[in-house]
C-alpha cells in the first residue's frame, strides 16, 4: 500500500506500508537532485540532538537511478499546528526543548562573513535591485559586519512544519543543506514563522490565540539568546539572517499577494535590525 | 489601596440608536452602570471610578446622572476621556494614568450583573457553565478560562468552548505596573494585536510567567452584552397585568350559588406558569373586579400558590383592560401587548 503526502522540497514523498509497518519514503525527482537529497540523507543520520527527536533513516538507495531514503513514519501534528492550540503553560516548556537546539555555544567563525557576502551576492543577481524595500536590505546585508556567527550544528529549514509533535516528542524532519551551519540560521528560520507568520501567510487573518502564543514564544526565544554571552550580538545576527531569508524567497514568488507580505516583511525586519527593537 | 474601575468608554455598537448602553434603565429603575456593581462588595474598594467619554458627558449628562446615583460616596470618581478608545484595555490604561491609581485594581465590565466574592489579586472572576443552572447567551463569543487543581488560570481561550469556566468581565491585577507594562507591550506589538482585551493582556502574563491568575467562582451571573441580551432581561422583567377571575381561578360573579365568596377553584396550569414568570423576574401586578372585601383572600391565594405579587388592584370595571404604554429605542417597539384568553382557558397556549 502507498499514499502521496504533501511534501514542499520538490522530493517525492510517499507513505508505505509492508507488513506491519508504516514508513516514508523520499526519492529525488530527477537525477541532478541525487546528490543533495543524499546530504539530506546523511544530515538527518548524523545529527545530535538531546531533548529533539530526529526521524529515524531506515535504508537508502537508488530506484531506476534516482536516490531515496526510507524513514520511520511519525504520525502526529507539526509545530506550526501545535501552537494553535498549545496551553500557555506549555509554551515556557517548549521554549527549553527548542533552545536545547539553540544554545551550544562554539566559536566566532571569522570565515562566515566571505560565505555570508557571498551568498549576498548571489542573492543580488536574482531579485529586482530597483525596489527600495529590497535595495535597502541589501544594502544592510552587506554593510553588517558578521563577526558574531556561531558554526555549528543545523537543521537547515527549521520551520514550525518541519518539526512533528508526537508522544510529547518534537522530532525534526526534512533536513536541508544549507549555504552554511549555525543554529543561529536554524532561529531565524524558525523566526520567519513565529514572528513573520511566513507558514500563516494565506490565512484572512491570525487567530488572536495563535498571535498571543507565537509572541509569548518568540519573546521567551528572544530573552533566553539576550542572556547569553553577546546576547545582543548574536540576535542581531539572527535578525540580518532573517532579513537574507525574506530576500532568498524572491526569486521564487509568483503571486502578487505573496511578494506583497515579503515585502511588508521586509520592512519589517530591517525597522527592527535598526531600533534593534528585539521585544 | 484598592481601587475599582467600571470603564464605559465604548461606542456601545452593540446598542445602535440608543443613548449610551452604561445609561440605559434596568426594569428595577436602576441604570446598567448601577446595577452592574451592585454584586460587588463596594466596601472592599478605596477609590471607585467609572471612566467616561466626553462625548457622553456633553451628549447625555453622563457625568450628572452618575454624580445623581454615585455623589453621595465620597470614594466615587468619574474619569472623562476626550475620545473613544479602541478597546476596553486602553481605557483602563488611559484611566489608570488620568486618576494617577496605584497598587492593587480590579476592573468589572459595565454591561452584566456579577456577584462574586472578591478576593486578592491577581485573579479572574469566572462562571462554571456546568454547574450553573441558567441559560449563557453567546456561549462562542466568550473567553473560557482552564483552571487548574489549585484554582489557578492556566489558560485562556478565546471564543472556543475549551472548558466549563468562562470569563465574566472582572479583573483583579496585584499593581498597576503589572498592567501597565504588559497592556503597553502588546499595544505597541509590532504585528499588530486588534483589539486587545483585558483577557488578552492576562493571557500573556500568565503565558510569560510574570503572574500567576487565581480563579474566583461567581455565584450570580446576568449578561447585557447586546441589545438582545437586554431585551431577554427586559422581557425577564416584563409586568404582567393579569385578571385574576377566569385567568387564574374558574370565574365567578357577585351574585348566584357559586359566588366570590365560594371556595376558589385555581386553574392550576395558569397559576403555575404565572409562579414560573414571576420566579425568573416578571412582575406581577393583579386585578379583579372583585371589591375590597376580598383582598386578604386572594392576597391569600396568591401567597399558598407561591406568586410574589406587586400590586393587587380590585374594583376594576367589569369592561375591557386596554393597557397603553410608550416606545423608544431603549424600550421598543410593541412596548406592550395585551393577550386575550377563553374563560377558564389554558394560559400555555398564548404565553
Amino acid at each position: 500500500m502507498k499514499t502521496e503526502l504533501n511534501g514542499h522540497s520538490g522530493c517525492g514523498l510517499k507513505l508505505f506500508k509492508q507488513y506491519n509497518t508504516v514508513y516514508v519514503k523520499k526519492s529525488s525527482k530527477e537525477i541532478e537532485y541525487n546528490e543533495r537529497l543524499k546530504a539530506q540523507c546523511k544530515k538527518q543520520k548524523e545529527y545530535k540532538a538531546d531533548k529533539l527527536k530526529v526521524v529515524s533513516v531506515l535504508r537508502e538507495g537508488y530506484a531506476n537511478g534516482l536516490f531515496y531514503f526510507d524513514m520511520e513514519y511519525i504520525s502526529g501534528i507539526t509545530l506550526a499546528e501545535y501552537m494553535r492550540n498549545i496551553s500557555l503553560s506549555e509554551i515556557q516548556n517548549l521554549t527549553n526543548l527548542l533552545m536545547e537546539h539553540h544554545s551550544r555555544r562554539n566559536f566566532y567563525d571569522r570565515q562566515a562573513k566571505k560565505i555570508f557576502l557571498k551568498k549576498i551576492k548571489e542573492i543580488e543577481q536574482k531579485i529586482d535591485l530597483t525596489n527600495s524595500s529590497i535595495k535597502e536590505a541589501v544594502k544592510i546585508l552587506e554593510e553588517y559586519d558578521w563577526s558574531y556567527v556561531i558554526h555549528s550544528n543545523c537543521h537547515g529549514d527549521f520551520t514550525l512544519e518541519n518539526m512533528i509533535m508526537a508522544n510529547n516528542s518534537i522530532y525534526l524532519i526534512d533536513f536541508l543543506d544549507s549555504f552554511y551551519d549555525s543554529w543561529q540560521i536554524d532561529f531565524a528560520k524558525m523566526l520567519q514563522d513565529i514572528e513573520l507568520y511566513w507558514h500563516y501567510r494565506n490565512e484572512k487573518e491570525i487567530d488572536i490565540n495563535l498571535a498571543l502564543r507565537l509572541l509569548i514564544l518568540k519573546e521567551n526565544l528572544i530573552d533566553r539568546v539576550l542572556e547569553m554571552d553577546e546576547g545582543e550580538h548574536l540576535l542581531e545576527t539572527i535578525y540580518h539572517i532573517l532579513l537574507l531569508n525574506v530576500l532568498r524567497i524572491f526569486p521564487y514568488t509568483k503571486e502578487e499577494k505573496t511578494w506583497i507580505f515579503l515585502i511588508a516583511k521586509l520592512d519589517y525586519v530591517k525597522n527592527i535590525i535598526i531600533k534593534k527593537d528585539w521585544l | 489601596m484598592k481601587t475599582l474601575i467600571v470603564p464605559c468608554a465604548g461606542k456601545s455598537s452593540r446598542f445602535p440608536g440608543m443613548k449610551p448602553k452604561y445609561l440605559l434603565t434596568y426594569p428595577d429603575g436602576k441604570l446598567m452602570v448601577e446595577k452592574a456593581i451592585e454584586g460587588i462588595e463596594l466596601r472592599d474598594f478605596d477609590r471607585i471610578i467609572i471612566t467616561i467619554v466626553k462625548e457622553h458627558e456633553e451628549m447625555y449628562d453622563a457625568r450628572i446622572i452618575l454624580e445623581q446615583i454615585f455623589g453621595n460616596q465620597s470614594k466615587f470618581e468619574i474619569v472623562v476621556l476626550d475620545s473613544f478608545t479602541s478597546s476596553q484595555s486602553e481605557t483602563i490604561a488611559l484611566t489608570l494614568d488620568k486618576a494617577k491609581v496605584e497598587g492593587e485594581f480590579w476592573v468589572k465590565d459595565s454591561d452584566n450583573y456579577v456577584k462574586a466574592p472578591i478576593g486578592e489579586a491577581n485573579a479572574i472572576v469566572g462562571l462554571n457553565i456546568g454547574t450553573y443552572d441558567h441559560e449563557i447567551n453567546r456561549l462562542g463569543t466568550k473567553s473560557f478560562l482552564i483552571v487548574n487543581e489549585q484554582k489557578n488560570i492556566v489558560d485562556i481561550i478565546e471564543k472556543k468552548i475549551t472548558s466549563q469556566y468562562i470569563c465574566i468581565g472582572v479583573y483583579g491585577f496585584e499593581d498597576t505596573s503589572v498592567f501597565m507594562d504588559a497592556y503597553m507591550k502588546l499595544s505597541k506589538e509590532k504585528n499588530g494585536m486588534g483589539e486587545i482585551y483585558i483577557s488578552h493582556v492576562v493571557s500573556y502574563l500568565i503565558g510569560r510567567k510574570i503572574c500567576v491568575f487565581k480563579y474566583i467562582e461567581a455565584n450570580e451571573y446576568e449578561d447585557w452584552g447586546t441589545v438582545e441580551d437586554w431585551k431577554i432581561v427586559q422581557k425577564k422583567h416584563a409586568s404582567y397585568i393579569v385578571n385574576l377571575d377566569g385567568v387564574l381561578v374558574h370565574n365567578r360573579s357577585k351574585y348566584g350559588i357559586m359566588n366570590w365568596d365560594s371556595e376558589f377553584i385555581t386553574i392550576d396550569s395558569n397559576v403555575e406558569r404565572l409562579k414560573m414568570l414571576s420566579d425568573e423576574g416578571a412582575q406581577i401586578i393583579i386585578t379583579s373586579t372583585r371589591d375590597e372585601s376580598q383582598r386578604d383572600r386572594i392576597c391569600e391565594l396568591l401567597k399558598q400558590n407561591g406568586i410574589l405579587v406587586h400590586q393587587l388592584i380590585l374594583g376594576c370595571n367589569f369592561s375591557p383592560q386596554i393597557v397603553i404604554n410608550d416606545f423608544s429605542a431603549s424600550n421598543q417597539y410593541p412596548s406592550c401587548s395585551a393577550v386575550s384568553i377563553p374563560r377558564n382557558g389554558n394560559l400555555k397556549d398564548y404565553i
